[in-house]
């Protein structure tokens, strides 16, 4: 009778375990929500507390997909600037990935000098300079991560086209007293500030530089100072196109050119020293 | 008769129950098939299974299947009534059940196969396996040749590269212009000269060709600017827009090529600051512009043809001796990278020999 009882009771005891204990039945997972995901992803990569695990693409990507098509010819120094050295530390050239940069261009460009009284005569004006100087990025400094801003210092010596100034004197030929000016030459301080477009190599970046230039002014003896501002438009440190103008007393020079990086400059200068020296012009 | 069996099999279902918090007694559903843990066949010798009605308890059970090899299998008859348990009755007949004392053989020994290593990398398909595959997707049996790669890094444009950077030299022959006597009708002044050019050019692709995985550059557009020499110390500066289309794929495939700029003279003969002799000093200039087109091979060099016109200033509120008279070129020569220095020697030569030999008039 034990036994029937026992084997009524192994056969039965799932419906009254049911009965007297009902067996909890687990809430489903509740449905990832991507953008929630995404979003706590990009609040991590910001606070820059945690990177997304290797391998895994998000909606900020580690890296570039296996399935994106590419160049076959790979690039030099891939994931980190090309000119730069300690992984973006210091840079040669600007690049968008870089903490600090050297700045050392040749740019050359053409305007108008404008003149706003009767010391001079508005004439076209066309100017080559040189420059130097350093950008520093503090945010990407700070953060270790991109970050669009820099700012730096530069330094410019330019020689300009001569000025056409008029004399002082009360004469009825209005061509009294015309004459022309040396070459005009330019010191200009100026802060820069960048702002990166994107963060791939060569990346387009606008340029703000502010600053003082120090020139001298038609025949007026001395160098005078005078501010100075110039707005860029440049693919990393390879080509620019700027803007820039010099205000000084009643004497406006405003020139649109070309900048590139001295690396470039520097032999094409050497080149054609090397052209008027042995076509016998130096 | 049905009242009586509900009644007994609830009241033996309180007597048997198990007290709270310890496990239910197991039921035959929860007995995990013999095929999922340890095959009857791969099993110990039926001799040494017990009956299902001796099963040992789960403290005495026999390595389960994480633990021990399939080989070494506990016997069917060390079968637990865990979930892992393997039943008896499938895996041996009772009649044939050995005692529980001898059915739990201590292993010797773990025993290991070593695989050799494969070649290559997984999936470690081989050559025939590849043949397969390429057949099955009705592929050639030879794969194509592996893509072509740049020379010297991508300082030479070229069409299975990116973003480039160049700089190239134009060595060309010039007919300059100017204009004479405004007031003679027609009244030109034309010599022959050099033209000595050097030009930083960016190649941003802006039309690709996607061939499987591999992107080629067939058209680039991009910034550049640069210099121009002339006889005379005249140099001009130049920026604008340089074009160039690649017709295939190859590393000498055809290219056509452009550029549009803006010029300006930068420097000219003058006074030396010193007041001493002559020298290429600043020079006051309009803006100009200057085009060509040019036929080349890949990104190493063209033939070009264009022109340069220089605009006047001629305002009459200028004295004579500032005026600039209109002004141009056409020219027919050579560009190339100067990485390869055939087109930088040219370049300078040419810029020597102007600077040398043409006086302008």
């Amino acid at each position: 009778m034990r036994t029937f009882a026992s084997i009524l009771a192994i056969s039965l005891w799932p419906l009254g375990a049911a009965a007297q204990d009902p067996v909890p039945v687990p809430d489903p997972e509740p449905l990832a929500d991507p953008a929630a995901e995404g979003d706590e992803q990009a609040g991590q990569d910001l606070e820059g507390e945690a990177d997304a695990p290797e391998g895994e693409f998000g909606p900020f990507y580690e890296g570039e997909p296996d399935s994106e098509v590419h160049w076959p010819t790979p690039k030099v120094r891939p994931g980190q600037p090309l000119l730069g050295v300690g992984g973006g530390a210091f840079c040669f050239g600007e690049d968008a990935g870089c903490k600090a940069s050297l700045l050392a261009d040749f740019d050359f460009g053409v305007g108008m000098n404008i003149v706003g009284s009767d010391r001079g005569i508005d004439v076209a004006y066309t100017q080559w300079r040189v420059r130097g100087g350093f950008t520093v990025r503090p945010f990407q400094l700070a953060r270790e991560r991109f970050h669009p801003w820099g700012v730096g210092l530069t330094v410019s010596y330019s020689q300009g086209s001569p000025q056409i100034a008029t004399g002082r004197g009360s004469s009825s030929d209005p061509f009294a007293d015309v004459e022309e000016t040396g070459t005009l030459e330019g010191l200009r301080i100026s802060m820069i500030h960048q702002i990166w477009l994107s963060q791939r190599r060569n990346a387009l970046h606008v340029d703000l530089s502010v600053g003082g230039v120090q020139t001298t002014v038609f025949d007026a003896q001395g160098r005078f100072w005078g501010t100075h501002a110039e707005v860029a438009v440049g693919w990393g440190p390879w080509a620019s196109f700027f803007g820039s103008a010099d205000f000084l007393d009643r004497d406006l020079r405003a020139v649109f050119g070309f900048r590139t990086h001295a690396m470039v400059g520097a032999p094409v200068f050497g080149l054609l020293v090397l052209g008027l020296l042995a076509g016998g012009a130096l | 008769m049905n009242t009586l069996i509900a009644s007994l099999s609830i009241w033996s279902s309180l007597l048997t129950a198990p007290p709270e918090g310890e496990a239910p007694p197991p039921t035959r559903e929860e007995i995990a098939p013999v095929e999922e843990a340890a095959p009857a066949e791969e099993a110990a010798p039926a001799e040494e299974a017990v009956p299902a009605e001796e099963a040992t308890p789960a403290e005495e059970a026999a390595p389960t299947e994480e633990d021990a090899p399939t080989e070494e299998a506990a016997p069917a008859g060390e079968a637990t009534p865990t979930e892992e348990a393997v039943p008896t009755e499938e895996a041996a007949p009772a009649e044939e059940a050995a005692p529980t004392e001898e059915a739990a053989p201590e292993p010797e020994g773990k025993r290991y196969t070593v695989v050799p290593e494969r070649e290559g990398d997984p999936p470690y398909y081989s050559d025939a396996d590849i043949a397969e595959l390429r057949a099955r997707h009705g592929l050639d049996p030879e794969p194509p040749p592996p893509q072509r790669r740049a020379l010297w890094r991508c300082l030479i444009a070229d069409q299975t590269c990116g973003v480039t950077f160049e700089v190239q030299a134009t060595s060309a022959y010039a007919l300059r212009m100017r204009q004479g006597d405004v007031s003679v009708d027609g009244d030109v002044i034309r010599w022959s000269s050099g033209r000595a050019q050097y030009d930083a050019q960016l190649n941003i692709p802006v039309v690709t060709q996607t061939i499987g995985k591999a992107k080629y550059t067939r058209f680039t557009l991009a910034p550049k600017g640069g210099v121009i020499a002339s006889d005379s110390r005249d140099l001009w500066g130049n920026f604008g827009i340089a074009g160039r289309y690649f017709f295939g794929n190859k590393r000498w495939a055809p290219t056509l090529e452009f550029s549009t700029a803006l010029t300006m003279q930068i420097l000219g003969a003058g006074r030396c600051p010193s007041g001493q002799g002559t020298c290429a000093v600043p020079t006051r200039s309009p803006v100009g512009v200057q085009m060509d087109v040019g036929v080349g091979v890949g990104g190493f060099g063209s033939l070009v043809i264009g022109g340069q016109y220089d605009s006047p200033l001629a305002r009459e509120d200028l004295p004579e001796q500032f005026r600039v008279a209109s002004s141009g070129m056409f020219y027919i020569g050579f560009r190339g990278n100067i990485i390869w220095g055939l087109p930088a020697v040219g370049a300078l030569t040419t810029h020597a020999l102007a600077t040398r030999l043409v006086e302008a008039p």
